[in-house]
Order: structure tokens, then C-alpha cells, then sequence
């Protein structure tokens, strides 16, 4: 019965190909996304899910409140971890970990820059569950020169994994031995490194690892904590013991479990719920299109169903097949869906730049993709089957009611389609203008030709030397240095400023050189910027901008003391207000400028303005880079231009962008589709009545008007009902930016338009060759 | 084996009741083979499809051997219909999409017979009917007089024990219609139970009683 089934199906599908393409792509391409979508949020769920110990870790996340928001910082001070683990008997082990800075190693001639090392406890591997190759897990980092290495970074070095007791020169000044080799960090990590090395070795680089309870804050701190601990208590008690120490009231110290990081510090599950629901919206686009263009056929089935009662079928074979003939569509669906979204996978990865793998082995990831085509079979078949197997043999075979039906529910439908389709193209057009709009946004700094540069090794060393050689270029106007750049002064601290009042205050801090206001054209409101002029500036002149000025409610302050961190300096100038913070979620916060005439963490070099030639700016690189290798030789010039910095929630903005788009576009199409199939359908069934309007002498242009004048209604209800639906969403949406876009009705009237233009393009060609179709032809056959 | 009893069928549009059947009361016995008569509209085909369960009644009794058909469910006059009823129409009504082996298979499938025992049972009936060659055609490489004989084989294969045909030969030509009148009349000589609508005289002879209809009544009945 079921090859009986199949052949039918098979041989249907095959005859009428417009319609089976239609049905198959609108569902594949639904299937893609939610494929892809589904293997993304697996991998992002696998987040650091290997570690044994995953339920029992926590982490030590600083929590300051602000005007009643709260912040949370994942580094804390080294002082936190001890404290944890000696005064509570919860706390089983803890473990903190310190990032590494790009250093220069260098084994035998080989010499390399290494950007990816933590410094950390010995007992990380207790905690943390990393596969060890060779060496001893408990002893590899109880040397301060000891050192742990991946698989691929003994393979580049030594040429094999056997690498025990081998030398690694690191910064050309000390002397590490590799300790133990472990298999690589899973890419599904959130913290990945590529070598350890002991904590205690950073007090050789003058570092403090004691500290105090709230400096510096700079180490992730993890906890294990006994089983079935009570978190919140352990919060409370913590909290209790933090507020005593007094020093800083604003600031908390709380534990989270460490299976909640990833999507704590992504933001991940909001956008996983955002994908999975367009997602979703896609495949339900493709379902109608499926269940329309059934319904819309069954005159062509109906026949079949009524010559099967007559040989015996029951109503319950009759659905089993046509449900069976849906599955089967909605398998070679996921099918081909399954082949796009392997074709895309490396678009998509780049897109969302986190590497997502479709696993075939994972019973989760088979089961939802099973589930799932079930589902929309079923959901796709259900009607047209129970719709055709209700119908009663011999009225069909007579023709009888054949062109009766309404087809409300197929409007209903197709209007819907379009409700989604104007949503999609709403909320793309709105996306698109706030991107547009953040990008353009005047920050108060000029990124223009501007190179920033981190200092290190030789080039930090020889800094001047290196200007003195830099500006004798003619291409180069400006060299200068500072802790930050200007649209990433992000980190504040809280300290009594500005007045003696006793209350701790947000402030940002930079530490800049004179020169550092002129790379950026950035305005004074008032006074002056630090001069080498006035060799009073380095000791006790302070600046700060016009946000600082605010905050504590001083008049005219130029020229006045000014406290700062219990110090007293004489305010000598205030910066116009820019817009130092990342992206524009927040207006600008107090900042203090501070100077460091030379040594900086970064360097930044401006080129000429007027140079807008991009060979011309890549030999002025050259030039720069050639300058360098003089005072280094060894280190390769790391560099970047400020245009091409972005933090990582622009990036995320230019990704909800791009996904919106694809989005539309895949929304809009499979709509069309759908619009297309059914169009067609319904002037095969009016091709009676174009013809006898075309004997009465109608014309073209007013057959057209016939044929359309459907659609373009349905387009504009589905208006009414798209409006509010985007109107709300992006209300929500755009509440997330300090600076926004306001919603005006030109998208709403754009999209409309977009809509309406788009249907009666898919619809018009049908109409064109049903008016212009020969009336003597189509009567014939009646 | 089919006992009427003042069946009626009507269709109610509205205000408007259209009768298409009235007071019909029939009995028709095993062995019989009946002609229904009458002029186009009078209600024929109507009764034909109520007589194989193909289409409801408005109301009276209907006793197909000793089950009331108008008390069954569906599934049930539909396992009924396909035990004992072969269904021969006008057009044919052929699966398009399937070739004459599985057309012939279909009622087979519905009655769940065996793999092994469909295929003798089709390949005795491609034999008998002499379509063996023309068992991998599709219906529409077959000619009306062809098409025609599949599915007379279709309404044979479940080895009915009653056949209605509804004008089987209206659309063959004279040589063809007389060929599957001459099958009608043997499988009647074999025992099996024939029900035929037609307008032509000549074709009304084959059987052995002629029920002539009129404006939904039963004229006369000529024995």
C-alpha cells in the first residue's frame, strides 16, 4: 500500500513541477534557517559544558550599583579568591586566572608572537577539566617557570606533543619549561588560551597578586563550592562581609554559577530566542505556501480521492496518504535544507563569527530536526488531508461544486504571509536607519587617518626616539600616546572628585600625553589641555570634561583646586562632552584626563587629512613600519586604523542588520512564491471568465484590473495588521540606545509600497498571459 | 439482496427543494441483471450511487442482504462496498498517475489481500481481459475502449458479487460497447449480480428486467 502511496506521490510531484518546486524550496529554505539556527544554539547550549565540575563552579563577578543600575564586571581583585576560600567552609577550591598580554616567544629560531595565555592557580586543572597529553596535572604549574602548552602550540614549536622539559624564551628576558601538554581548549569555550603559566610568576613582573578587596580589579575568580550549597546564602553572607570593609560602599562582590556565564556576559539568550522565533516565522511562511497551494489543488486531486473511495478507501487511508504525501515533501524539504545550510555554514559562521558545527551524531540536534519535519508535515498535511477526504466521491467525480469554494481560508493565509513579510521589511528598514545613524553619529572624535599602535617591547622603551623618527615623515602630523582610545574609556572607578563631600563618584580615567586632544580633534570647552609649557601640569594640573564639571555642580571651575583621589590638583581645562563610552547605550560619564607624557599603552599616529589615497596611506605604512624595525627589529609592528576599530556590540548591530536583511529577503520570497502558486491557480480557474469577458469585447488593461485588484487589497490589510505588530517591536528594540532614530511613518509607507510593488510584479506576469491568452482557446474545453 | 424501501433523495437549496428522487421502492435479487432507464435528469445515476453506497439519501430504507445501510457509519458501508460492490462509470475514472497494473492494484490494497495473492489475482485478470501488454501503460496511452476495459478488470478484481455500471459504454464506440456488454452478460451467466444505467434500447435488452425512471419516480416495471 504505502509503494502504492509513494509512487503516487512521487509520480504527482514530478508532474506538476511548479508547484512541487514551490512547495520544496519555500520549505528547504525554511528548513535551512531553522537548521542552522538549531546547530548554533546546540553550540552555543555546548558553551564550556565539558567541565566535569560545571554545576559546582561559580564565579566572583564585581557588582557596583549606579543611580540604580546595576554593572557587573567579571574581574576582580586577586584578594577576592583566598578570602573565598578561607573564610567559608563552602568553598572547596578556587582558582583565579589573569590574561596575558601579546608577548614574543621565542624557541630556538623561531620566533613568534603569542596573543592567547592566562596566568593562573596551580590547581586550575582541579577545577576546570582539560585533557592532559604528557605531564602530571597536579605538579605541572608549582614552578613560577613552568608552563602549560596546547597540543597545536607543541606541534608549532617542537614539532610533536612530546615537548616535556623543553625551553621556551619568552619577551627575550625569561626562561619558561613546559611542564605538560594538554589537548586544545574546545572551541566551544568561552575562555580559550593556548599556554598557562603560574600566578606567582607575575611577581617578577612587579605585579601584585595579594591586593586589596577592591584593587586591582583584574583576575577572574572561580569558586567550587560544596554540593547543594545554598548560592543565595553564600551571596548574602559574602555581600555582608565585602560592606564591611568600608572602603568602597558602591561595590558587592556576587557569585554566579559558571553554567550562566556565557549567556550572562553574551547576552546570548535573548538573540537565540530573537533567531529561533524568525526562524520559526520562515518555516511558518513555508507551511501556508504548503497548505494553500493543497488546497488549491484539490480540484486536480479530488478525482483521485473519489475514485479511491469507490475502490474501498476509507477516510482513514485517504488522510494516511495525503498526510504521508506531505511528510514525504517536508523530508526531501529538510532534505535539500540540510544540504543549504551546510552550503552556508561558513557564511553564517563568519556572520555571527562564533564557529557553529551541524553535528549529525548528537541525538538532540536529530531528534529536534526529526521532530521538526514531522511536525511540519503533519502541520502542513493536516488540513489539506482531512479537507480532501471529507470529500464525497461521487459529487466530485460529477464536478459538482468545483468552483465553489470560497477560499477563505487560503486569503486568510496569503494576507498573513504578507503580515509577516511587511513586519520583516518594517523592522529592516528601521534596523537599517538606527545602524545608519549610530554609524554616522557625530562622536566628537575624529577617527580619520588615524593608526593606533600598542606599545611594547623596544618601541615602549625607545618611545621618543621613535616620535622624534615618525615626525620627520612628511605624510605624518601628529604622533602621540594614551591608556585609551577616545571612544573606549570605559572603566570607572569610585573615589571622592571634584569636591570634598565625602561620597564616592563614578570617573573614568586616561592617562594621555599633550598631544592627545590634537590627534583626535577633540573641542576644549574651557582653559587649556596639558603643556609641556607649564612643568607644573605633570605634578598637580588636572582635566576633566564637561560631563565631570556637571555631575558635581561646580561654576566656572577653571583655575580652581579641583580633589581628585584624596589628592588636591588645580583644574586647568574641561574637554567638550564626547562620546568616550562604548556605543552610544549610554550619554557620556565623567572622565578624567590625566597625563603621562611618554610611555603609554598605545600610540597613535595621524597621517595627513588631506591624503585620502589609499596607496598613498599604505606607503606612508610602509614608512611607519620601516621606522619601527630599526628601533625593533625582531617584533613585527602590530597596527591598526581607528576607522576599522569596532567594539564588539557594533559588530553585533552590523550582524542583527545583516541577519534582518537575509531575513526579508528569504520572508519576501517564499511569500511570492506562495503568491506566485496560487495566482496561478486561480486564473486557471477564471481563464473561463477572462475569455467570455473577452468575447464581450473587455480589454486588456481592464482584465488586468480584474485579475489584480485582489491582491493589491490584501497587500494593504495586510498593512493594518503589520504596522502595529513592527511598531511595537521596534519600539522595544530601539529603547536599548541613549541616542535613537525616532519612528516616523516613512518606513510604514515605504514598506507598504515595497510590498505592494513586489506582489503585483509576482502576480503581473501571470495576469499579462491570462488577459493576452486567446478567449476561443480557453472556452473550447468547457 | 438489495431491498429499497421509499427512498428519496432531494437536494435543499435555500427555499428550494430539488427533488431528484421519490418514493423509490426496488428489490433486486442475486443473479438479477437490471437496466435502469430513463430520460437525462430523471435520476439514474443517482440511484445507482446510492445503490453502491456512493452517495447519501434524503430519506427510506435501504437493506443491502440483511444490513440497513441507512443505519451504518461510513466505515462501515464502506467495508460493505468494497466486500461485494464493483463500480463501472461513464468516464472510466482511471488513476492518471498510476499505470494499469497499479490501477488494477488499488482495490486490492484497500482490501489488505496479500502481496503473492494480488499478484495472481492481477495477472488472471490482465489474462482474461487480454492487457497483459498493456500492463505498464498509464491511462492515457490506453484508447476510451481500452480505458474502458480497465476498469471494468478494476471493478472485477475484488470478485464482487453485485456490478453497477453507470452507462459503461457511453463513451466507446459500437463495436467496443457491445464487447463489454457481451462481458456484462457472461459475468451474469457466472452468477454475479448486474445493475446497468443506459439510454440505449439496444444495450437495455442485455438485461433481464428494465426499470424505467421519470422526474425521480419509477415508471413501470416491465418483468
Amino acid at each position: 500500500m504505502f509503494k502504492n502511496y509513494f509512487k503516487i506521490a512521487i509520480r504527482n510531484l514530478l508532474k506538476y513541477k511548479v508547484y512541487s518546486l514551490i512547495n520544496i524550496l519555500g520549505l528547504a529554505i525554511g528548513f535551512g534557517c531553522t537548521i542552522l539556527i538549531l546547530s548554533f544554539i546546540q553550540n552555543e547550549l555546548s558553551v564550556d559544558a565539558y567541565h566535569q565540575n560545571r554545576n559546582q563552579i561559580v564565579q566572583a563577578y564585581l557588582k557596583g550599583t549606579r543611580d540604580g543600575n546595576t554593572n557587573y564586571q567579571s574581574t576582580v581583585s586577586p584578594y577576592i579568591g583566598p578570602m573565598l576560600k578561607t573564610e567559608y567552609p563552602e568553598v572547596l577550591d578556587v582558582v583565579r586566572v589573569y590574561g596575558l598580554q601579546e608577548v614574543a616567544f621565542q624557541v630556538q629560531d623561531k620566533q613568534i608572537l603569542e596573543s592567547n595565555g592566562i596566568a593562573t592557580d596551580p590547581n586550575v586543572f582541579d577545577l576546570f577539566t582539560y585533557r592532559f597529553i604528557t605531564g602530571d596535572p597536579r605538579v605541572a604549574l608549582s614552578e613560577p617557570h613552568s608552563m602549560v602548552i596546547s597540543r597545536s602550540m607543541a606541534e608549532k614549536y617542537f614539532g610533536s606533543t612530546d615537548a616535556i622539559g623543553k625551553m621556551i624564551r619568552v619577551e627575550d628576558r625569561y626562561d619558561f619549561y613546559v611542564a605538560g601538554v594538554i589537548e586544545d581548549v574546545p572551541v566551544n569555550s568561552y575562555t580559550t588560551f593556548d599556554y598557562l603559566i603560574p600566578l606567582n610568576f607575575l611577581r617578577e613582573l612587579g605585579l601584585d597578586i595579594e591586593g586589596r578587596p577592591y584593587f586591582p580589579c583584574s583576575y577572574l575568580t572561580y569558586a567550587r563550592i560544596r554540593e547543594n550549597t545554598s548560592l543565595a546564602q553564600l551571596n548574602a553572607k559574602v555581600s555582608e562581609r565585602m560592606l564591611s570593609e568600608g572602603e568602597e560602599i558602591t561595590f558587592d562582590i556576587e557569585l554566579k554559577p559558571f553554567s550562566e556565564i556565557y549567556f550572562f556576559e553574551t547576552g546570548g539568550k535573548t538573540r537565540l530566542a530573537v533567531m529561533s522565533l524568525i526562524a520559526l516565522m520562515i518555516l511558518a511562511l513555508a507551511c501556508i505556501n504548503f497548505i494553500n497551494l493543497s488546497t488549491a489543488r484539490h480540484m486536480v486531486r479530488a478525482r483521485e480521492v473519489g475514485i479511491r473511495k469507490v475502490a474501498g478507501a476509507t477516510r482513514r487511508l485517504i488522510t494516511i496518504q495525503f498526510m504521508g504525501e506531505s511528510l514525504l515533501i517536508s523530508l526531501i524539504a529538510a532534505g535539500i535544507g540540510l544540504l543549504m545550510a551546510r552550503g552556508f555554514l561558513p557564511v553564517f559562521n563568519q556572520m555571527m563569527s562564533r564557529p557553529t558545527y551541524i553535528d549529525f551524531t548528537n541525538p538532540l540536534f536529530l531528534t529536534g530536526l526529526f521532530a521538526l519535519v514531522l511536525i511540519t508535515g503533519i502541520l502542513a498535511g493536516l488540513y489539506p488531508a482531512v479537507f480532501l477526504s471529507r470529500l464525497r466521491p461521487v459529487a466530485v467525480m460529477r464536478r459538482e461544486n468545483q468552483r465553489k469554494g470560497k477560499a477563505t481560508l487560503r486569503k486568510v493565509l496569503i494576507v498573513f504571509q504578507f503580515v509577516l513579510s511587511i513586519a520583516f521589511i518594517l523592522c529592516t528598514l528601521i534596523i537599517d536607519r538606527q545602524t545608519t545613524f549610530l554609524q554616522n553619529f557625530n562622536l566628537g572624535v575624529n577617527k580619520q587617518n588615524v593608526l593606533y599602535v600598542p606599545m611594547e617591547g623596544e618601541i615602549r622603551d625607545h618611545y621618543r626616539g621613535v616620535r622624534t623618527e615618525l615626525l620627520r615623515l612628511s605624510n605624518i602630523v601628529r604622533v602621540s600616546t594614551g591608556s585609551r582610545l577616545p571612544t573606549a574609556i570605559l572603566s570607572g572607578s569610585y573615589f571622592e572628585w571634584g569636591v570634598r563631600d565625602n561620597v564616592g563618584r563614578r570617573i573614568c580615567t586616561t592617562f594621555t600625553d599633550y598631544d592627545y586632544l590634537k590627534t583626535f580633534d577633540i573641542q576644549l570647552a574651557a582653559g587649556r589641555y596639558y603643556s609641556p609649557d607649564f612643568p607644573d601640569d605633570a605634578r598637580n594640573s588636572i582635566v576633566v570634561n564637561e560631563a565631570a564639571v556637571r555631575k558635581v555642580g561646580l561654576e566656572s571651575p577653571v583655575g580652581k583646586p579641583f580633589p581628585f583621589d584624596g589628592q588636591d590638583y588645580t583644574l586647568i581645562g574641561i574637554v567638550k562632552d564626547f562620546h568616550h563610552n562604548q556605543m552610544l547605550s549610554q550619554p557620556p560619564e565623567p572622565v578624567a584626563f590625566r597625563l603621562s607624557p611618554d610611555a603609554n599603552d598605545f600610540m597613535f599616529i595621524k597621517i595627513d587629512p588631506g591624503i585620502a589615497d589609499a596607496a598613498a596611506i599604505s606607503a606612508t605604512v610602509q614608512d611607519i613600519e620601516a621606522i619601527c624595525r630599526q628601533f625593533s627589529p625582531k617584533r613585527p609592528l602590530r597596527y591598526e586604523f581607528y576607522n576599522d576599530f569596532s567594539f564588539d556590540r557594533e559588530r553585533l548591530q552590523e550582524v542583527i542588520r545583516l541577519m534582518f536583511t537575509i531575513s526579508t529577503a528569504l520572508a519576501i520570497f517564499i511569500s511570492c512564491l506562495g503568491l506566485f502558486g496560487l495566482t496561478s491557480f486561480m486564473n486557471q480557474q477564471k481563464t473561463k471568465e477572462v475569455g467570455i469577458r473577452k468575447v464581450l469585447g473587455a480589454s486588456v488593461r481592464s482584465i488586468l484590473i480584474v485579475l489584480t485588484k485582489d491582491i493589491a487589497k490584501w497587500i494593504l490589510l495586510a498593512n493594518v495588521a503589520a504596522w502595529p505588530l513592527a511598531w511595537f517591536a521596534m519600539h522595544k528594540w530601539l529603547e536599548n540606545f541613549a541616542y535613537r532614530v525616532s519612528l516616523t511613518i516613512w518606513p510604514f509607507l515605504l514598506s507598504a509600497l515595497i510590498a505592494l510593488i513586489i506582489a503585483l510584479l509576482t502576480v503581473s506576469w501571470l495576469a499579462i498571459r491570462a488577459a493576452t491568452a486567446n478567449p476561443v482557446e480557453s472556452l473550447r474545453y468547457e | 439482496m438489495i431491498r429499497l424501501k421509499g427512498i428519496e433523495k432531494y437536494y435543499a437549496n435555500k427555499f428550494v427543494k430539488t427533488w431528484v428522487l421519490r418514493n423509490i421502492d426496488l428489490e433486486i435479487r442475486e443473479g438479477e441483471f437490471v437496466t435502469i432507464m430513463g430520460p437525462s435528469g430523471a435520476g439514474k445515476s443517482t440511484l445507482l450511487h446510492i445503490m453502491g453506497m456512493l452517495d447519501d439519501f434524503s430519506g427510506g430504507e435501504y437493506y443491502f442482504y440483511d444490513s440497513p445501510v441507512h443505519k451504518l457509519k461510513e466505515r462501515d458501508r464502506t467495508k460493505l462496498h468494497q466486500q461485494h460492490i464493483g463500480f463501472v462509470f461513464q468516464q472510466y475514472h482511471l488513476i492518471d498517475e498510476l499505470t494499469v497494473y497499479e490501477n488494477l492494484e488499488t482495490p486490492l490494497l484497500y482490501k489488505k489481500v496479500k502481496g503473492s495473492e494480488r499478484k495472481s489475482l492481477i495477472a488472471d485478470m490482465l489474462d482474461r481481459f487480454n492487457i497483459v501488454a498493456k500492463k505498464d501503460l498509464f491511462p492515457n496511452q490506453l484508447s476510451g475502449g481500452q480505458q474502458q476495459l480497465v476498469a471494468v478488470a478494476r471493478a472485477l478484481i475484488i470478485h464482487p458479487r453485485l456490478i453497477l455500471a453507470d452507462e459503461p459504454t457511453g463513451n466507446l464506440n459500437s463495436e467496443q460497447g457491445f464487447e463489454i456488454m457481451e462481458l456484462l452478460k457472461k459475468l451474469n451467466d457466472e452468477g454475479t449480480t448486474v445493475v446497468q444505467v443506459t439510454h440505449d434500447e439496444k444495450k437495455a435488452e442485455y438485461g433481464k428486467r428494465t426499470i424505467r425512471l421519470l422526474d425521480g419516480w419509477i415508471e413501470k416495471v416491465k418483468s
